[in-house]
């Protein structure tokens, strides 16, 4: 099985299969990472195809210093922030399907409207903090990798963090409460 | 420790990104202060809570999606042969400006040395004798100012031509900077 900076180099010079292998490698990262920025599982399938088309254009100029996963995932915030820019108008939160297709005994309902109400509250974050959070809260990655994924200075990303996480216990105090 | 130093590090401390010894300064207080170490339970609670509502995921196919992707790759513009020719000749740009920016003011700076030194009377060896400017004393000693216009027009000419000559290297460097931006802007993934 090749690398993945030999399948990164190959696909450069325009290979498209080793372009589809590095798609198999990432598509579920770059497809959690537009979800979530998203909240809308129709929109992100279409935004995760959309960002694997943007990056095999800008291809031939990503340059090694960041890991390939994360120079995906900028894309594919992108992608998913011009998406969101389009359909503002249309998309409201409240609407959104947040709730998973599940059917199950009462205590389940309370369960999911309480990850209903927490997916409600990361949509309404501004979509610079969010991206910052769904980086670090989901994807894990740390303050370095974060600020590089976003070309965003180091105290950004952590304003925007420390922005997000008082904003979520704002309003999801309840949920909190110890 | 002051309670709200670590209040503003306690996001730091979840994270993981504080080094050793601010790690062990935040613990050491977190044992003994009650207000922050609640402060600390939020956040993490919040952590867990945002974990358990995970957005539902979309169900992909793996091998469908890779296909629809495949369907739809266009063809790149920029032929791969151009852009280190490209990457090269944007970078020669600024370069070549700084250079002659340099050269020019090397030349004049060095001229100029050489003015003051004929000025003050002083010839180095070997030095023709054309280059002694004793004819611009005679003119500014005389207070003709048919003569001091002759001997001035050319001195302002040429400080006028060196003006100009920053002026187009100055346009130069901030096109090739302003050009630089919109690049930048444009290679914005």
């Amino acid at each position: 099985m090749e690398t993945e900076v030999a399948l990164i180099d190959k696909a450069k010079d325009g290979d498209r299969q080793a372009f589809g292998e590095l798609v198999r490698l990432h598509q579920q990262g770059v497809i959690r990472v537009v979800t979530r920025m998203c909240g809308d599982v129709y929109l992100a399938e279409d935004a995760a195809q959309e960002a694997f088309i943007r990056a095999w254009q800008n291809l031939p100029r990503y340059r090694p210093r960041s890991p390939f996963k994360n120079w995906l995932y900028r894309i594919a915030l992108n992608v998913a922030l011009d998406r969101l820019r389009k359909e503002r108008e249309s998309v409201d939160v409240q609407s959104l399907p947040l709730t998973a297709p599940y059917e199950g005994p009462e205590g389940v309902v309370e369960r999911q409207e309480r990850q209903t109400r927490v997916r409600q509250a990361v949509l309404s974050l501004p979509p610079a903090s969010r991206a910052v959070l769904i980086l670090r809260e989901y994807e894990g990655l740390s303050y370095r990798e974060i600020s590089e994924t976003l070309d965003i200075p180091m105290g950004t990303v952590m304003s925007r963090l420390n922005y997000a996480r008082k904003r979520l216990r704002e309003g999801l105090a309840i949920y909190l409460e110890i | 420790m002051m309670c709200g130093h670590v209040l503003s590090k306690l996001d730091a401390y979840i994270d993981n990104e504080l080094d050793r010894r601010a790690r062990r300064a935040v613990e050491e207080h977190l044992a003994q202060c009650a207000v922050c170490r609640e402060e600390l339970e939020a956040l993490c609670g919040l952590r867990q809570l945002l974990l358990e509502s995970d957005f539902p995921m979309p169900q992909v196919q793996p091998e469908q999606f890779v296909a629809r992707v495949g369907l739809q790759l266009p063809r790149r513009d920029l032929p791969l042969v151009w852009q280190p020719l490209a990457h090269v000749g944007w970078w020669l740009w600024p370069v070549s400006v700084v250079g002659t920016w340099v050269f020019i003011d090397v030349v004049l700076g060095v001229s100029r040395i050489m003015l003051i030194l004929l000025d003050s009377g002083f010839v180095p060896p070997g030095l023709p004798n054309f280059l002694m400017g004793g004819e611009t004393r005679t003119f500014m000693m005389t207070g003709d100012v048919g003569l001091i216009m002759q001997y001035l027009a050319p001195q302002v000419l040429a400080f006028l031509g060196v003006l100009f000559l920053h002026f187009v290297l100055v346009l130069l460097y901030w096109s090739w900077l302003a050009g630089w931006q919109i690049f930048r802007r444009s290679q914005r993934v």
